[in-house]
């Protein structure tokens, strides 16, 4: 069964970690994950290029731009500008540790469902460039990897059966809400577990996104990241559940991307655990209301 | 020696070695239940160090001293300096004494003679009132292998074992459901290894605290004997601080590293001096002696008490559930997935090691204690 664009890049950082019944491809390659949905500059300063990872090898100086693709359209603006981006430029425009640029390879690697591979391949054929499509237990390449030792780990990788994709990256701008609400709401009672106060989306988003956060950030003077969108995604939950079943609970400052919290949870045992319980209720709640279907939620009891 | 006059740790051990030495009486079970102090004809109580683990490097004050006042303002402790830069004198109003021994860093000694029952109250007064203290804590795996790591004599250890929390009480439970025994033995570590050889309690030798002796290595007279408890408390009597403090050192040391392993190994984000994600996801094989593993999830999530975590778990496949949860002593968050063979923890670099151990320590009490062993070691 297909999988969307989320669960594919969780399954390309699978490849970074030792996940329990996913083949850790990258890692055992040699590669290190250095961006996650960064801007990267062209050598005219003026265009720029989105990949959603990039990985790098450095003993055997290599660098990957893997671009997931939940259909199988491929841009081929974005694919030109890929190729465009030297060694040299990965180092002197986004700071990456390149030693020696002349030896240096960069290639392009699409990552895809299993069904949309041979369209998508058909569509992005060139030198350094290949597609894997995945089918949920292993991964099909089409075209041809500079790096022959990647190619091999990824046409020998296979998932165990049964294992689900974990949620490295929890979410994304086009995650719907609830999906984004389960992984805010546990982040504001960890902050009012620390003393409440106030705290803004990015504050929140460093919490949820605390793996991928450092390589979510610009990769150089006047590159963007993903991090805009998700923050105005967080905001725009963080006011939803405000103005319903947070409302006595959060408060926005006044024209300030800012919220704040109007109670705090109290030091005395009981009446801690009273209004935990209160938290728990009230936010499968908002997520019932926000569209999570009843059986994903365990029962609450009150032990 | 009045605790008003101690102003070096010098001068604390001196005066906690007069105590150890006072407190110190023919031992007989009937005079010691449990952990209760078994005050003798002397009145004096044993010497009590409570392990802490300090984070107040990221809470709202940076210094030691500020973090202590400003806690201390909340319980009715006053909070003084000494000679000695890194130990700081706690009088409380009820009249109470204790120091605070910040020179291991993160972690804190707190001492004391007073009684243990005030005292225990105060230590989880003030870890409660924080989320910036926590106690140190030793699971039953790590508190099993103290003697031999140390180097010292097992004299005698206790089992806290309790399924029930985690257990729908209208099941019955195939086995053990709880045990709780402390024993006094001449032969301790036999006595140990016989109740795992022979399964008297399947997957339930969950060890609650050990009491050791220790002696001094140059061949001298002096020794401590000292009880270590799962939450970081020790009770200590014998005739040497100076062998008290090279014990808790040790132990410090010891769970200092695990702690540190456990952070740089699987912590997971941005490793700067590697650029590049860095960490692994923590997986732990468990096999789980309570029937309903929907209705142990529910319960770990609910903020109570063994695991003090809240969460929302949700169901993601059959027999697989997932919780954001939130460490109720710390406001940190981690992820769990719970399947019936293994649990496995995202922890976010940064994330305190202590979340991990703790988590260990409730799955070996209230699960099965031969959980998570390979990675305490």
């Amino acid at each position: 069964m297909p999988v969307t664009h989320l669960e594919l890049l969780n399954v390309v950082l699978t490849w970074r970690f030792k996940e329990p019944g996913w083949p850790a491809v990258l890692d055992e390659a040699g590669y290190l994950v250095s961006a996650v949905g960064a801007e990267f500059m062209l050598p005219d300063r003026r265009r720029k290029v989105v990949p959603d990872v990039c990985a790098t090898c450095p003993p055997r100086g290599i660098t990957t731009f893997i671009e997931v693709k939940s259909g199988h359209n491929a841009e081929d603006e974005q694919l030109e500008r890929m190729l465009e981006i030297s060694p040299s430029d990965l180092r002197d425009l986004s700071f990456l540790s390149i030693p020696r640029p002349d030896s240096h390879k960069v290639q392009i690697l699409y990552v895809c469902n299993s069904s949309d591979l041979d369209a998508l391949a058909a569509q992005v054929q060139g030198p350094r460039v290949a597609v894997a499509g995945f089918d949920g237990e292993r991964w099909k390449v089409a075209g041809d990897l500079v790096d022959s030792i990647l190619g091999r780990k990824l046409r020998n990788a296979k998932v165990e059966l049964g294992t689900d994709i974990p949620p490295l990256i929890p979410f994304d701008r086009d995650s719907p809400k609830t999906q984004i609400a389960r992984w805010v709401v546990p982040e504001l009672v960890g902050l009012l577990m620390q003393g409440g106060g106030a705290f803004s989306a990015d504050g929140i988003l460093e919490r949820t996104h605390k793996l991928v956060l450092d390589v979510m950030r610009p990769t150089g003077p006047g590159s963007k990241s993903e991090l805009a969108p998700l923050r105005r995604r967080v905001a725009e939950v963080l006011n939803d559940l405000m103005t319903n079943e947070f409302s006595a609970w959060l408060e926005r400052s006044s024209n300030e991307p800012r919220w704040h919290f109007m109670r705090n949870i109290p030091h005395e045992p009981a009446g801690r655990i009273r209004e935990l319980r209160l938290l728990s209720r009230l936010s499968q709640r908002a997520l019932r209301r926000l569209g999570e279907p009843p059986e994903k939620q365990l029962r609450l009891f009150d032990f | 020696m009045t605790p008003a006059s101690i102003q070096t740790r010098r001068d604390l051990a001196r005066f906690l070695q007069a105590q150890m030495v006072a407190s110190r009486l023919p031992w007989t079970p009937a005079a010691s239940p449990d952990e209760d102090e078994g005050e003798g004809a002397s009145g004096r109580t044993q010497v009590k160090t409570y392990l802490l683990e300090a984070h107040a490097h990221e809470g709202p004050t940076a210094e030691p001293l500020e973090f202590l006042r400003s806690i201390g303002s909340l319980l009715g402790l006053t909070v003084s300096e000494t000679k000695d830069g890194d130990l700081f004198r706690l009088e409380h109003s009820n009249g109470d004494d204790f120091w605070c021994d910040t020179s291991m860093g993160r972690f804190w000694r707190l001492y004391t003679t007073a009684d243990v029952e005030r005292t225990d109250r105060l230590r989880d007064e003030l870890v409660a009132a924080s989320p910036w203290l926590d106690n140190v804590w030793l699971p039953p795996s790590v508190l099993e292998n103290l003697p031999q790591q140390t180097r010292t004599e097992l004299q005698t250890f206790s089992l806290s074992h309790d399924r029930r929390p985690l257990h729908r009480a209208d099941t019955p439970m195939p086995d053990v459901d709880y045990v709780s025994m402390r024993v006094w033995a001449s032969r301790a570590a036999e006595t140990l290894a016989k109740l795992r050889r022979h399964e008297v309690f399947p997957r339930a030798v969950s060890i609650r605290s050990v009491r050791v002796r220790a002696d001094a290595d140059s061949g001298s007279e002096e020794f401590c004997v000292s009880e270590y408890f799962h939450h970081g408390k020790v009770t200590t009597t014998g005739n040497s601080f100076d062998v008290h403090t090279q014990l808790v050192v040790q132990v410090v040391t010891f769970y200092r590293a695990l702690v540190e392993r456990i952070e740089s190994v699987f912590g997971l984000g941005y490793g700067s001096d590697r650029q590049g994600l860095i960490g692994n996801p923590i997986h732990i094989p468990v096999e789980w002696t309570s029937g309903d593993i929907e209705y142990a999830v529910s319960r770990m999530f609910s903020a109570a008490h063994p695991f003090r975590l809240w969460g929302l778990p949700e169901k993601v496949a059959d027999s697989h559930y997932r919780a954001r949860a939130v460490d109720l002593h710390v406001g940190q968050t981690f992820t769990v997935d719970v399947t019936p063979s293994y649990v496995t923890i995202h922890l976010p670099r940064g994330t305190c090691g202590n979340t991990v151990i703790r988590f260990l320590a409730a799955l070996q009490f209230h699960v099965n204690s031969e959980t998570g062993k390979t990675l305490l070691q």
